[in-house]
């Protein structure tokens, strides 16, 4: 849809006084410069409209990027020929889905060819970043005219932490080998760990420990005993200062990831992590909406519980 | 690539803008440029631009803009000393009158031009590369200039404005804010040729040769200039003029319903019984009418004889006795015969009837009565001699039995008065020290009446029989008719014979046809030199204290007195004649500035105020421009040297610099800086380099959060940024 822009009333105002020239001047260039007043714009626009219907834009983001570190939303100009568009004007909608900050750049680039522009992206704070363009336009040499178009344009990028760990150091295989329950393998079997009781009935004869009951006259059963929780929870209670929370929490996920421990990260939902993309993803969906109270989750089958809480990690 | 088609569309844009304003102003001063001043003024544009827009660019560019500039010394300049101080001495008063200006003193003004070319050309280059407000900071330098041009010479030439006009036109195509990465060259080239060939064809369509200003026109132009005057008038106070003016207005509206349905051209300077009535209120109307078209050879002022009259009644002047001889006009024979003069040839084309033939001093072969020629064709050529010397000079021999009749005759009928005003006359000539035996009594009572007489084109009619005396003793107040009066009437109190002339005062430009309307009427006085015959005398005056633009006028602006035989040597002879001072050359052909634009005296006059006003502008940003240019020079030079321990440094006594703006300078910087200055260890390139990009970026970070004058000092004063 093509718009007049307040240049217009700028370019209105300049033609009267050059009408005024015109009439007052003697000499030849007044209607000279009444006629290029007149034919300038009209030329102009002509040159202008062939790259102003050309012109297509798209933009893209990459998927993650890590916090402080600069981070690009791409523009891709294409459709152009020989003249480059004179001048485009955009409105960018930046939104942290996370912080629920919005903010809102007018951006303008001047000749314009086919390429790629970058606009950076706000890497301070972390968080889903929904880029839209809410409306674009590209206007015309003398700026007197515009070609508006809304089409939206979406681009998303999560700003993952940095993974730092805590101050104090955690000693993850220490707190993941305190916290062993065991329960009884039901069907018996073959485990590594076991325990010794007396007889029950319904027990197997096969798992009768023979030699022993021999010494003590009671019948001394072995049973098979196996972990009793699995599952691994890491909580996040509260993100504190500078993101610190989410700093732990990618950190803590990727250990774990890489100590081959699959394990659960818990905030407005529970998120299942077995490697790095997972974690990755996992910490995009913590980021993708405002950060509440953490989730339920059944800690009786936890075997082990990191509470993130505000830099800090406590271990259940 | 891209960023050398951005520096070449720079570069032309250059070259348009400083060519164009150039050959422009040189118009304007009336200097015919050298066929290879272009050749300079490109030459200066490509130094200029090498200078700029590459890094260091300054260091050994500017040498080479003066050693140009030198050079066009050597080229243009023939001289001694004084021709340039005359120069710049008649800078300012040639600028605007259109006075023709010498061979020798032309190379002088297109040096002149050529240096403040310079000038502007660096500020444009600053101007074009910068990245915020690129077309306003041009039009800044550029469109005063252009304004100060048109309204001093209406007929500008083609070619020049069209260059400032395609400048401009790729100026707006090339944007506002110029980046080495966009496309701006790209745009600014694929556009010249449609954009050339809109200014071409608009020129071939609006071609200056076939331009005509109509009635309809005029009458609009002449209600500006009479609404604009009544504002100035308003704004100084002035109230009983304004009444004064609003009632001649009505009083002429009355006397000529026809001219109030219809401005209609009409002056005293268009009667059938070719006399002068001094009581008839000033037509304004005719003001703005165009008259006729007139191309001569040269640049330079011209004055074109309509008629002269014959005996002063005090209130006018009778219509002229025939003389005895016919149209023989013996000042130009004579300068004929002398073999100095130079033959010119005037083309006019006549717009209004007039009731007598135009001719311009000294024309060849008038035909017709002794004070005007009979009207002849709309179109028609003349000839007409420029000499210097003319007052020594004699008529041939064989002319001399022809001149001594008509003599007597000169004598005994333009020097006729009215007892009672010669008499007076006589009493006030002998009052202000004035007698017929004074050696130059010419000059002196041409000086004296220049400089008693306040020029006022809006003076009420005299209540007075007697003009002249009611101009020298009471009022002091009139226009061009009123000093010619008075200025006649006290030569022939002291037996000179003296006649009143009226015509034109035309700013003529060489081979281009320009447009004469009423207010470029002027009156001026003839005086009968023995065995030379009529010579033209300019005796109207101004006292610059007391002087108001007061609109159109029929004689528009007093003229300024500077005695010239011969336009085209006119720089030669001008001597300004003080009160009174003792000259060898008793004649002074008129020479004054007019108004040539059309849009009125007041207009011209505060637009030259406006002018000076906005050239010291765009000096003081050239110079700021230039300021800046040498400062971020420097910059670079210190924060990228070689010498890392001293770039270091260097780069912490900016980012000081730029603390005291607020800025916070990285701890990391301050520990390079230490390191640099007092620890033993080499600093590495890298460290270097770091130390530097930690300063921008304390100076990035900082800039954006100024206000605007703090952001002018950061980047302007101290280079910062």
């Amino acid at each position: 849809m093509m718009i007049p822009t307040f240049g217009l009333l700028g370019y209105g105002i300049s033609l009267a006084l050059i009408v005024f020239f015109r009439l007052a001047y003697i000499g030849w260039v007044g209607p000279y410069f009444l006629a290029l007043s007149i034919g300038a714009p009209i030329l102009l626009l002509a040159l202008s409209l062939g790259p102003m219907l050309r012109l297509r834009l798209r933009i893209s983001a990459p998927e993650y990027c890590v916090r402080g570190d600069s981070a690009w939303l791409r523009l891709e100009f294409s459709g152009l020929k020989l003249l480059p568009a004179p001048r485009i004007l955009l409105v960018l909608q930046i939104e942290n889905r996370f912080t629920g900050e919005i903010t809102r750049r007018k951006l303008s680039w001047s000749h314009v060819g086919n390429g790629l522009e970058g606009v950076q992206l706000p890497t301070e704070w972390c968080g889903n970043l929904r880029c839209q363009v809410l409306r674009y336009e590209i206007r015309d040499y003398m700026g007197l005219f515009s070609l508006l178009r809304r089409t939206p344009l979406l681009a998303e990028m999560t700003v993952l932490p940095q993974a730092e760990g805590p101050q104090q150091g955690l000693n993850i295989e220490a707190a993941l080998n305190s916290a062993v329950v065991l329960k009884p393998k039901y069907g018996g079997g073959y485990s590594e760990e076991h325990e010794l009781r007396e007889y029950r009935p319904g027990d197997t004869v096969n798992s009768i420990h023979w030699k022993l009951s021999s010494k003590t006259d009671q019948v001394i059963v072995r049973e098979p005993l196996i972990n009793a929780n699995t599952d691994l929870f890491l909580v996040l209670s509260r993100v504190g200062k500078e993101d610190r929370g989410l700093s732990l929490l990618y950190w803590l996920s990727l250990e774990l990831v890489k100590a081959e421990q699959p394990h659960i990260l818990v905030a407005d939902r529970q998120y299942p992590v077995g490697n790095e993309s997972e974690a990755a993803a996992a910490l995009s969906g913590i980021l993708s909406q405002p950060m509440g109270e953490p989730c339920a989750y059944d800690a009786s089958r936890a075997r082990c519980v990191f509470l993130i809480s505000e830099g800090e990690v406590r271990v259940r | 690539m891209r960023r050398i088609l951005n520096r070449l569309s720079n570069l032309l844009l250059l070259c348009l803008s400083l060519s164009g304003l150039a050959l422009l102003m040189l118009d304007t001063l009336g200097v015919n440029s050298e066929e290879g001043l272009l050749v300079w003024i490109l030459g200066l544009c490509l130094l200029i631009w090498l200078s700029v827009s590459f890094r260091l660019g300054l260091i050994w560019g500017s040498p080479l803009v003066l050693g140009l500039l030198f050079l066009a010394y050597r080229h243009f300049y023939h001289g001694d000393f004084t021709m340039l101080d005359a120069a710049f001495d008649q800078l300012g008063s040639v600028w605007g009158s259109g006075a023709a200006v010498s061979g020798s003193v032309a190379g002088s003004f297109q040096l002149i031009v050529l240096a403040f070319t310079a000038v502007l050309g660096f500020y444009l280059s600053a101007a074009l590369t910068m990245r915020r407000f690129r077309i306003l900071l041009s039009e800044l330098a550029v469109l005063p200039i252009l304004a100060g041009c048109l309204t001093i010479n209406s007929a500008p030439p083609s070619l020049p404005v069209a260059a400032i006009l395609l400048f401009l036109l790729l100026l707006y195509v090339s944007g506002g804010s110029y980046r080495e990465q966009s496309r701006i060259g790209r745009s600014t080239l694929l556009c010249l040729i449609p954009c050339l060939l809109l200014i071409g064809g608009l020129l071939w369509t609006n071609s200056p040769e076939g331009y005509h200003f109509t009635q309809q026109e005029a009458a609009f132009s002449q209600r500006v200039d009479e609404l604009l005057r009544q504002i100035s008038r308003y704004i100084s106070g002035d109230t009983s003029a304004m009444q004064g003016e609003g009632q001649r207005a009505g009083r002429h509206a009355s006397e000529s319903p026809e001219a109030k349905a219809a401005p209609a051209f009409r002056s005293s300077w268009q009667n059938q019984e070719r006399s002068m009535d001094l009581t008839q209120p000033y037509d304004s109307l005719s003001a703005r009418t165009q008259v006729f078209r007139l191309r001569a050879e040269q640049n330079g002022r011209l004055y074109v004889r309509l008629m002269s009259y014959g005996e002063y009644t005090g209130t006018g002047w009778t219509a002229p006795l025939e003389g005895p001889l016919g149209s023989l006009n013996f000042a130009s024979r004579a300068a004929r015969e002398s073999g100095a003069s130079v033959e010119h040839q005037a083309d006019l084309q006549m717009e209004a009837s007039l009731d007598a033939q135009l001719m311009p001093y000294y024309c060849v072969s008038p035909s017709g009565s002794d004070s005007y020629v009979e009207p002849g064709p709309e179109n028609y050529s003349v000839l007409y001699l420029s000499c210097s010397g003319l007052d020594s000079l004699q008529v041939p021999q064989e002319l001399r039995e022809a001149e001594a009749l008509y003599r007597d005759f000169a004598y005994d009928y333009y020097t006729r008065l009215p007892q009672s005003t010669r008499q007076a006359m006589l009493d006030y000539a002998q009052a202000a020290g004035l007698a017929a035996d004074n050696p130059n009594i010419i000059s002196r009572v041409a000086n004296h009446i220049q400089q008693n007489g306040h020029y006022n084109l809006a003076v009420q009619p005299y209540p007075s029989d007697d003009y002249a005396l009611y101009f020298l003793e009471e009022s002091s107040e009139g226009y061009c008719i009123h000093f010619a009066t008075a200025a006649a009437a006290l030569y022939r109190a002291l037996d000179i014979p003296a006649r009143v002339v009226e015509g034109f005062l035309v700013d003529a430009r060489a081979g281009r046809y320009v447009s004469v309307t009423g207010d470029s009427a002027h009156a001026w006085v003839e005086v009968y030199r023995d065995g030379l015959g009529w010579l033209p005398v300019e005796v109207t005056g101004m006292s610059a204290a007391d002087w108001e633009p007061s609109g159109p006028g029929e004689n528009d602006t007093p003229p300024d007195p500077t005695p010239s035989l011969d336009p085209e040597h006119a720089e030669e002879d001008a001597e300004p004649a003080p009160a009174g001072a003792e000259e060898s050359n008793d004649f002074q052909i008129p020479v004054g500035p007019i108004d040539s634009t059309g849009t009125g005296l007041m207009i011209r006059h505060w637009l030259l105020r406006l002018l000076w006003v906005l050239l010291g502008l765009a000096a003081l940003a050239a110079a700021l421009a230039l300021h800046y240019l040498l400062r971020r020079t420097v910059f670079g030079l210190k924060t990228m040297q070689n010498r890392h321990r001293e770039a270091v440094v260097a780069c912490w006594k900016y980012g000081e610099k730029a603390a005291r703006f607020g800025a916070e300078l990285p701890r990391e910087l301050q520990e390079l800086a230490e390191k640099a200055a007092f620890s033993p260890h080499q600093i590495t390139k890298a460290e270097a380099r770091k130390a530097r990009g930690l300063l921008l970026e304390s100076i990035n970070g900082i800039y954006p959060q100024l206000k605007a004058l703090k952001k002018l000092v950061f980047r302007f004063i101290l280079g910062l940024k």
